[in-house]
């Protein structure tokens, strides 16, 4: 459709426009900080209201070239407050200082899709995350590092398997069933963050015998990224301020800036760490008090056969039981891993080509056997100037992502680790091969299948590994059309594109002992999944500056084309030649799944900075039409409007009070495929291809969901830039949801796509940001946030429906919508016990009810950061107060008798057994009771209590915990060492230690309260089966400058 | 799209030469730009096929296949779920004790639970028939027999799917009627109607299968390899029809159709002519094919679906040997117990061996079932002299049990066929729906407390909370 070649046309066009050169002058100077007179490198010197600029070297010096003339040039660096400084027409040196700014209160916000406005006038809250806070502590993905430091954000990562897996979920659920992920834009290019199965389900069997399935552990392409390519993140987290980005941006929309090139001689860094895995929290194992409780909990899974085995063992051990606390075995490796990166960046001394190149290798050790994940980028980021108005940026990032990350999660095959050591009683040393180095044939459970599983044999003979190779690349070009005191007129045109195929294969060979299981030997998968999007954009922006009035007006508008293909496609064999893992050989099976979205749309946006830059406000609209909207030629309008005002110097000791509120409209477009009626392919039988109805009914008039969030709150600084504080509050509709009207199931339907219902979210978000400690050599900065959602279902046209996905039925707790209650509340059976008329307790009934709510009551991040001279020691803190989780883990070690806490002693023990809590259903008007003997244990109290899934409370747990998430301490090594440690070519050198995940507070039975089996969910995000365990790191580095 | 702000907007400033220049490329190019024609956004649906695709044959033989798939798929649930609540067989995966407590230990059947099937997908296939008699009716490249044909294969199979969720569903009732165009919900009509319904529909296809002409204009497939003709797929409808008219004989109507169901029988497949094969029939055939499916409850599938113990100890023997269906149909296995075990059930060391591989063909109808339909019918009638050859020949030729003397009264015979009927059809979705039939519930074992018998599936939850907000006539039983 010559998407590119249009593309192309724009280029020449804009190149020949490009105009004459102005007359020139040089200005040079040198920048300090304010106080110490340290020189400042990296500093940016951008003439105001252009791109043109330069950056410092490390002696603090710049030199630019500007136009003839007064100007005024913008200061800034990473975390200094921003000046402008006017440079009168004869001037030719420029000498400044920039003051530390402790509270972020600086910078620049993104107000659209190219717009920037001055974070002290942003009528929105913004956050903004700096590469440095990123790449302080490694991490496996991009969202484990932006954990605990965006308040208005909930970002968990669904295991603790290597190379990531996690989800962020901006201000809430906006959709049940539409996209729930924010919308990643990086340098401008649409980013894909698709998580693609592997097709573990061949192996796991977890939801039947489909090839893969939403509990494969997933890995969201979010993980391609490398965090120290970054130099900012911003999150627009409100409808009014994502409202630029139409109808993707119901969930936010995070823009990723990468690191550019810098003016001056090539400078290098260079950065090694190495470091080390470990196992955080481990669900262990029964230790048995003594043989009957072996014998039970053998005869459980094992059957008599299994109650042999235990007094074979327990004979060859002398009369004792053995013990073997499997999980610490298999999830005990301590691997190294190692992330090494190298960059260069440099430039014309004019700053008119300018050049970073970076690779980096991250290798991450998993805890357990064979698993691992190792990340490879590369980038080249080149700024050219070919004229003083005409600028031209080439991006190009690459990644190879290769990871190995065993099994886990729910089975049906016994396979996945923890789902095995549920059953599998601790006496049972799986671990030990024989002579031959075969491994012992585990007669107990055998889930799924009478065979038994191995998790030993299987991590150690498994192969299942994904590797992905990645390609993102933007080519922009911007023209500055008027260039005078008061007018500037900016053209800009950018094109991106994001490519990455994703190949899984699996190879399970025919004597693993679950393979059996399907009366075929041997599986084999063969995945892959290519991803291709394309966006351009055209765009232009007008700022009037008069100079006699005290307003500016800046416009912007532009007119953007997205698209996104898909195509997943998979091959499974089952039944395999033995030592061959192709899918060439045995029973196959295969699937495909294709999907394509085409978007259009066209903005504008006019924003107005008044009195003295204190009052700001703006308005904008947007519109846009889709291929996955049933009227797709229709344009669907945005509008937003946001103001902010300042108050300088209002009260004593409040320097600055900004006031802020904001209103605007997002969407959600439907999924692909929704305004299809299709025929439904149903397999093939005695050689024929069959085709029938398709239960699920589409509809050629869904359209998109539509956010209308209202937003106000302030930010306030005072004591000379000491106290800093933030806080915000939203209130957002999301209408129109795009939902399936169930049809009566005898109607041979099952439901239909329709647009209706609405969702309601509120919450709070807030900061305090102080500096208590501020002398030299000795500083201390400290940074408290604090979020706080609701979210309700607010209309909903339909009966209440169970969420898909989102949990295993009643009898464990999962999602169901109903009107007037929370989106992520966690339903469940519960019995009721009524009196009668006797006032005895008689009659008591079941209900599939609200037992739980997995949002938390709230969220506090806490960071702190003391600088001691040289040394600096960061910590971050994250408590969650609240959010239940349903562990399902703790109801399989309870069935199996083999919880680490199953001797402990019931709530129930010495009862009478009258309590609520020592009550059970027993039948229609039968109360029954759980053991309330003296010698009554835990794990037989909630595995009664829960009594099959009657009362799903037991497992249904308070999630809240305390991690410390981040820890770090560098010391900055001096000048005199370095140059006689590594000569005089090395200009800075740091050394660091760190340690991420390093302990958990929780009272959660699980692993980690923050996995999830269900990976990506909008709304169930509080499973945990059988997760691979939480990682602890700690890692040691070295930066090198030079 | 027009972006008219691109070259005019805020014309009223000064404008530099170079503005002029530039403003007039970027026009330019923001034309070339949303050249774009809103038809490219007409993006197609890539993964199934659009219910407007032009028929053809090969459509009509995806369709016909289709009907067959969606029957077939039904099958194991049923033979699990009835076998489960027969007494027949457990389900005893490991690692999920629903499958038993959902079956025998919650008293009221939970219609969220594993308990609840037999539903859906048999309406869909109800509707794939009803889809299947609009296109054949407006099909211009098929004759008029192979439309009549056509129209006897699928009305046959939407009766059979009747058939299904009646006998689960029994006392409950349920709707029969299908809207293919608003999809609106329909009655709830009572057991006895709907049992009308399927004789009627069968008796219908009937008509049409006998103008059918020489054959169909579509294969069958090897499972119906003796029903691949209208004439002779008549036999199975008729078969079918008997077994309608069985059922609801017992359930009220009596003599008129169990005389009726001897007349369907006489045009069925039914033989007990000596050696005559009592397993020949229709059956549900898989494969290892890609995108065939693997036989659900064969002992490689699904190994953990076990023999209920009584099996052996109520078996009958000749003196020396047992029950020959017992040895031909079970096997000796490891001790296996379910999830919860004591409490939750019992163990057991009978496993089946009825389904051996994951191809191994699964019976819809066969040869066996007939005669003792037949014999059923004869009872029913208290024609008890007439039952017996058929009950003997069964006894003898199948189970190598010494034929029984003629029996004094009905309820001895009833019981001499349950017998029977258990054995015959073990594990084949039957002996639950007979015994219920015949008001002998009672006779199911309960293996420990707090195991009860089930008399009727539940309506599933998402069917009954839909119903519960429409009109009073169309709420059907409701949730429990």
């Amino acid at each position: 459709m010559g998407f590119i070649r249009r593309g192309a046309t724009v280029l020449a066009l804009i190149a020949l426009a490009a105009g004459e050169l102005l007359a020139q002058r040089r200005i040079s100077g040198k920048v300090t900080e304010e106080g110490g007179g340290m020189p400042l490198g990296n500093v940016s010197i951008q003439l105001a209201g252009t791109t043109t600029g330069a950056y410092t070297n490390d002696a603090g010096q710049y030199s630019l070239l500007v136009p003839n003339g007064a100007v005024s040039l913008r200061i800034r660096r990473i975390g200094y407050q921003v000046r402008t400084v006017l440079v009168p027409a004869g001037s030719s040196t420029i000498d400044a200082t920039l003051r530390k700014d402790v509270l972020q209160l600086e910078g620049v916000v993104v107000t659209g899709q190219q717009g920037t406005l001055e974070r002290k006038n942003a009528a929105t809250a913004v956050v903004s995350v700096g590469g440095e806070a990123l790449s302080a502590v490694p991490s496996n993905s991009l969202d484990q590092a932006l954990q605990g430091k965006v308040v208005g954000a909930r970002i968990n990562l669904n295991s603790g398997a290597p190379g990531g897996g996690g989800q962020i979920q901006i201000r809430g659920v906006t959709s049940i069933l539409g996209n729930g992920q924010p919308l990643f834009v990086i340098d401008g290019v649409i980013m894909s963050n698709t998580s693609i199965a592997s097709g573990a389900n061949s192996i796991t069997q977890a939801a039947g015998s489909a090839i893969s399935s939403s509990q494969d552990n997933a890995v969201n392409r979010l993980a391609d990224m490398n965090p120290a390519e970054i130099e900012d993140i911003q999150v627009l987290k409100g409808a009014a301020a994502a409202s630029l980005y139409g109808s993707r941006a119901t969930n936010g929309v995070v823009l990723i800036t990468t690191k550019r090139g810098r003016s001056g001689r090539p400078r290098w860094n260079f950065t090694q760490r190495v470091g080390q895995s470990s196992l955080l929290r481990n669900v262990g194992q029964r230790v048995f008090p003594d043989t009957a409780a072996a014998v039970s909990a053998a005869g459980a899974f094992g059957g008599a056969a299994g109650q042999a085995e235990f007094r074979r063992i327990y004979a060859a051990n002398g009369n004792r039981i053995p013990y073997n606390n499997f999980s610490a075995q298999l999830f005990g490796e301590t691997p190294m891993g190692y992330n090494s990166a190298l960059s260069v960046s440099g430039g014309t001394a004019d700053g008119g080509t300018r050049y970073l190149a970076s690779i980096s290798r991250q290798f991450e050790g998993g805890i357990a056997l064979n698993t691992n994940a190792l990340r490879d980028n590369a980038r080249i980021n080149i700024d050219h100037s070919v004229t003083s108005r005409l600028t031209t940026k080439l991006d190009l990032g690459v990644t190879r992502n290769n990871a190995n990350r065993g099994v886990s999660n729910n089975d049906n095959t016994n396979t996945s680790p923890l789902y095995n050591f549920a059953y599998t009683p601790s006496f049972f040393d799986q671990r030990t091969t024989d002579a031959n180095g075969n491994f012992p044939v585990n007669p107990y459970a055998g889930g799924g299948g009478t065979n038994g599983s191995n998790p030993f044999q299987t991590f150690t003979y498994l192969k299942s590994t994904e590797d992905v190779n990645r390609i993102i690349a933007s080519a922009s070009v911007a023209f500055q059309a008027i260039q005078t005191a008061s007018n500037r007129l900016r053209f800009e045109y950018l094109a991106g594109m994001d490519r990455f195929d994703q190949d899984n294969q699996i190879y399970s060979p025919n004597f693993l002992q679950y393979e059996p299981n399907d009366g075929l030997l041997g599986t084999a998968v063969q995945s892959n999944g290519v991803s291709r999007q394309l966006n351009q954009r055209l765009s232009l922006s007008y700022d009037f500056t008069p100079a006699n009035l005290p307003f500016s007006l800046s416009t912007v508008a532009g007119v953007t084309e997205e698209q996104q293909r898909l195509n997943s496609y998979r091959a499974q064999a089952r039944g395999l030649i033995p030592g061959v893992g192709n899918i060439n050989q045995g029973t196959q099976a295969t699937f495909q799944g294709r999907s394509k979205d085409l978007d259009q749309a066209w903005y504008v946006q006019q924003s107005v900075l008044a009195f003295d830059e204190k009052l700001y406000l703006a308005a904008s609209i947007r519109g846009d039409r889709s291929s996955d909207n049933g009227d797709f030629k229709k344009y669907y309008t945005y509008p937003a409007v946001q103001g902010s005002y300042r108050f300088v110097s209002l009260i004593p000791k409040m320097d600055e009070l900004k006031l802020r509120a904001s209103w605007g409209e997002t969407g959600n477009r439907p999924n692909y495929g929704a305004r299809f009626i299709t025929l439904g392919g149903s397999g093939l039988i005695g050689g024929q291809n069959g085709l029938g109805v398709n239960t699920q009914l589409g509809n050629p008039n869904i359209f998109a969901e539509r956010k209308q969030e209202v937003e106000y709150g302030f930010d306030a600084r005072g004591f000379g830039g000491r106290l800093g504080l933030e806080y915000t509050y939203f209130d957002a509709k999301i209408k129109d949801q795009f939902l399936q009207r169930p049809l009566p199931l005898s109607s041979g339907l099952v439901n239909e796509f329709f647009n209706g219902g609405s969702l309601r979210n509120k919450g709070h978000e807030a900061a305090i940001t102080i500096e208590p400690i501020r002398r030299k050599g000795f500083n201390w900065i400290s940074r408290t946030s604090f979020q706080r959602f609701t979210n309700v279902v607010d209309s909903l046209p339909i009966a209440p429906f169970v969420a898909p996905g989102t949990g295993f039925g009643s009898a464990f707790g999962r999602v169901r919508i109903a009107q007037g209650v929370s989106t992520t509340a966690i339903w469940g059976n519960r019995p009721f016990f009524i009196k009668n008329a006797a006032g005895l307790d008689s009659t008591q009934f079941r209900r599939d009810t609200i037992i739980g709510e997995s949002t938390p009551d709230h969220e506090m991040y806490f960071s702190n950061t003391f600088t001691v001279g040289r040394f600096a020691l960061g910590v971050q803190v994250d408590w969650r107060k609240g959010g239940d989780v349903s562990t399902l883990t703790n109801n399989l070690y309870d069935e199996g008798e083999n919880s680490r806490d199953y001797d402990a002693p019931s709530p129930c023990r010495n009862g009478s057994g009258r309590t609520e809590i020592c009550r059970i259903s027993s039948g229609n008007n039968n109360i029954g009771f759980v053991d309330t003997s003296a010698t009554a244990t835990l794990g037989f109290y909630r595995y009664t209590k829960w009594n099959g899934g009657l009362d799903a409370r037991p497992y249904v747990q308070d999630g809240s915990f305390v991690k410390l998430r981040e820890l770090s301490l560098s010391y900055v090594v001096p000048s005199s060492l370095t140059q006689r440690l590594f000569g005089s070519r090395v200009t800075d050198v740091k050394v660091n230690f760190t340690g991420r995940n390093l302990a958990v507070w929780t009272k959660f039975w699980g692993a980690d309260p923050e996995v999830n089996n269900f990976g990506s969910n909008n709304v169930g995000r509080f499973v945990d089966l059988a997760p691979f365990p939480p990682t602890r790191n700690i890692s040691f580095g070295i930066d090198l400058g030079f | 799209m027009t972006i008219p702000f691109a070259a005019s907007l805020h014309s009223t400033f000064r404008i530099g030469d170079g503005m002029i220049r530039s403003s007039v490329a970027a026009a330019l190019a923001v034309v070339l730009f949303t050249g774009c024609k809103a038809d490219a956004l007409n993006v197609p649906n890539f993964n199934a096929p659009s219910t407007t695709t032009t028929a053809d044959v090969a459509l009509v033989q995806s369709l016909a296949s289709g009907i067959l798939i969606a029957n077939r798929g039904g099958l194991p649930g049923l033979i699990s779920d009835v076998g489960i609540f027969g007494r027949e067989s457990f389900n005893y995966t490991p690692t999920d004790g629903r499958n038993t407590s959902n079956y025998l230990a919650v008293a009221q059947l939970d219609n969220a639970g594993f308990a609840s099937g037999g539903w859906t997908g048999r309406f869909v296939n109800m509707r794939n028939a009803a889809n299947f008699l609009e296109i054949v009716g407006a099909a211009g490249f098929l004759s008029d027999a192979e439309k009549n044909a056509s129209r006897g294969f699928a009305k046959t199979f939407r009766a059979l799917e009747v058939l299904y969720v009646l006998s689960q569903r029994d006392t409950l009732g349920m709707p029969v009627a299908i809207d293919l165009v608003a999809n609106l919900p329909q009655r709830f009509v009572t057991r006895d109607s709907a049992y009308k319904f399927v004789t009627a529909l069968l008796d219908e296809a009937a008509t049409n299968l006998s103008a059918g002409g020489a054959s169909f204009p579509f294969s069958l497939g090897a499972g119906f390899a003796a029903f691949g003709t209208p004439a002779n797929f008549l036999k199975l409808n008729r078969g079918i029809a008997a077994r309608a008219l069985v059922y609801r004989g017992t359930l009220g109507c009596g003599a008129p159709c169990f005389t009726q169901a001897l007349t369907a029988l006489s045009g069925s497949f039914v033989s007990a002519a000596a050696g005559a094969d009592l397993r020949a029939g229709a059956y549900h055939v898989y494969s290892t094919a890609a995108g065939d499916a693997l036989n659900g409850i064969s002992n490689q599938v699904s190994p953990d679906q076990v023999a209920h113990p009584s099996i052996v100890t109520d078996a009958q023997s000749n003196g020396a040997v047992p029950d020959l269906r017992l040895t031909a149909k079970t096997l000796t296995i490891p001790s296996k117990t379910p999830p919860g075990f004591p409490v939750a059930g019992i163990a057991t060391t009978v496993g089946f061996k009825i389904y051996p591989t994951n191809v191994t063909s699964v019976p819809l109808m066969r040869n066996e079932e007939l005669i003792l339909l037949r014999a059923e019918a004869n009872i029913g009638l208290n024609n008890l002299a007439a039952a017996l050859p058929d009950i003997n020949f069964v006894r003898t030729t199948s189970g190598g049990l010494p034929g029984v003397g003629l029996w004094a009264n009905q309820t001895d015979a009833v019981t001499s066929l349950l017998y029977e009927k258990r054995y015959s059809l073990l594990f084949e979705g039957h002996r639950w729906i007979d015994v219920r039939r015949w008001n002998r519930l009672n006779t199911l074992p309960l293996d420990v407390a707090g195991h009860f018998r089930i008399k009727v599936q539940p309506v599933p939850q998402a069917e009954c909370l839909f119903r519960a907000r429409l009109a009073a006539d169309l709420q059907g039983p409701g949730c429990p």
